[in-house]
């Protein structure tokens, strides 16, 4: 047992050096140089906690179906977190008032037609090293866009057709993870397992009913080395099984890419999901994807298309299939502050029936304390 | 107090913010504690320390970055050269950050007097001054492209 808790210790070290063989260490003899008694310390923020979030207007607008429909949302974010020594606690509380974006997370309080507050996302995370850190509690399965949804950071007001709709939203569970970066380059890794959750949806937008299911998954990105020629290429491919009550195995798969070069990114991802397998035959499939390129035109103003795809159920692939064409701007005269308008142009049922057309617009707040 | 006060008072808070941030053409050193075993670091190691996507040095200790407040001239040089963004997408990584992670920036200092107490405290702590500023109480180390 011991001979293995060494052998491990010096497997973590020799894998920690390899990150670091960029750099130039000292050699023995510099180490001996004088050190200078530590200075008095500078004072520390001495407020307890991290506190940050946004508020955020949205303004929705369209035209489904020759059916004129608009409303109004308000919602705001809030998240609290501590870091002790390698151990780090956050915890997402989202109000919102509109029904059709509360799809996920714990209740809070009573859930009301016009208002909704919910625990979104808790958990505790313990860093052993880099390459090797275990998170425990309500986790955001991690695909791109749920990772980094919130209206603050995303050029679009609307979500992606796929997301919380080919993958599961959140689960309650751990997920083991880790980073390495060499060179230019690097790869992270999760993987994870627990009781998961997805909104069932009718008609596109409102919730039915919040499935759940044991899961176990992982995902893979690649860090891709460009040496500097792109400031961001990553590109990740995730696997998720789950059963749920009627014991029917779901298999989801994904992948997905972020690239970015000096003014110009694109994101996508493609999600496919094999429903209700029983004897390795799958009962139908779901899938979809999206393709967003983005422009920042000024250092405070961006342009952002997006061309988007699901496939619901493919036992009525015509009748579930929507897609959807966005082009909108994005200012953000500070970089807590956004503003954005989208015009959105939807084909349901495969261009079947007539296309009809949506405005939204919104205004968020990003803030942190102290 | 007399006009000439005023003038006088006036041109040292000048000279202060102006010896603060920099000289407009002066290059920015990367700083850590003399205790650090490295002579050297590439730039993307360097952005993953500031970015903190490295907790830790090899031997063990906590990074613990510096950031000089406000957007002037050796701030916005590091930034560009270093991390390879600009100003506008490194607040917007943080935000990213905040939420996603609830990973918060590295803490700002007002100068480089208080980036040299900082990182002459810490094991761990990294920071940029302008070259200028270099003394024994913190360690300077070459960063490669």
């Amino acid at each position: 047992m011991k001979y293995l808790q060494v052998k491990i210790l010096s497997l973590s070290i020799a894998v920690g050096a390899l990150g670091w063989a960029q750099g130039t260490p000292q050699t023995a003899g510099d180490q001996g140089q004088q050190v200078p008694p530590a200075p008095e310390l500078p004072a520390s923020p001495g407020f307890p906690l991290d506190v940050a979030g946004y508020i955020n207007f949205r303004y929705v607008n369209d035209d489904a179906l020759q059916e004129h429909d608009f409303y109004r949302d308000y919602s705001a974010s809030l998240f609290l977190s501590k870091t002790v020594g390698r151990w780090r606690f956050h915890a997402e509380l989202n109000a919102d008032t509109a029904a059709e974006y509360d799809s996920n997370g714990i209740h809070l309080f009573p859930r009301r037609p016009s208002l909704s507050v919910t625990l979104d996302n808790a958990f505790v995370n313990y860093n052993a090293r880099d390459w090797l850190q275990l998170q425990a509690g309500l986790l955001f399965i991690p695909t791109y866009w749920r990772t980094h949804r919130y209206q603050s950071t995303t050029l679009t007001v609307d979500e992606p057709l796929i997301d919380e709709t080919v993958f599961p939203t959140a689960l309650k569970g751990i997920e083991l993870y880790g980073d390495r970066y060499w060179g230019g380059g690097g790869v992270s890794y999760i993987v994870y397992g627990g009781v998961d959750q997805q909104p069932q949806f009718q008609e596109n937008t409102e919730v039915v009913a919040i499935e759940s299911a044991r899961t176990i998954g992982g995902k893979l990105t690649l860090h891709v080395p460009s040496r500097q020629f792109f400031r961001t290429f990553d590109v990740a491919v995730q696997r998720l099984h789950r059963v749920g009550t009627d014991g029917k195995p779901d298999e989801v798969y994904g992948v997905e890419f972020h690239l970015g070069k000096s003014r110009y990114e694109v994101l996508g991802e493609f999600a496919h999901a094999s429903l209700d397998v029983v004897n390795g035959v799958r009962s139908y499939i779901r899938q979809g994807y999206y393709i967003q390129p983005s422009y920042r035109i000024t250092p405070k103003l961006f342009a952002v298309v997006r061309y988007d795809r699901l496939d619901r159920d493919s036992r009525y692939a015509d009748e579930s299939s929507l897609a959807r064409q966005s082009a909108g701007l994005t200012y953000r005269p500070i970089p807590s502050v956004s503003l954005k308008v989208e015009g959105d142009r939807y084909e349901p049922q495969g261009a079947r029936l007539p296309a009809y057309y949506g405005v939204t617009t919104a205004l968020v707040w990003f803030f942190h304390l102290p | 107090m007399t006009r000439r006060q005023y003038i006088r008072l006036a041109a040292g808070v000048l000279w202060v913010a102006r010896q603060s941030l920099g000289k407009p053409n002066e290059e920015f050193i990367v700083i850590v504690h003399p205790s650090n075993r490295f002579d050297a670091l590439s730039s993307s190691k360097v952005s993953y320390l500031f970015l903190r996507k490295v907790s830790r040095w090899p031997w063990g200790a906590e990074v613990a970055p510096a950031d000089l407040a406000g957007n002037g001239p050796i701030r916005r040089r590091f930034v560009e050269q270093v991390l390879g963004m600009n100003q506008e997408q490194l607040a917007e990584l943080w935000i990213d950050q905040r939420a996603t992670r609830g990973v918060s920036p590295p803490v700002e200092v007002r100068d480089a007097a208080a980036a040299k107490l900082w990182v002459a405290a810490r094991p761990g702590g990294i920071a940029y001054i302008p070259s200028s500023a270099l003394d024994s109480t913190v360690k300077a180390i070459r960063v490669d492209a």
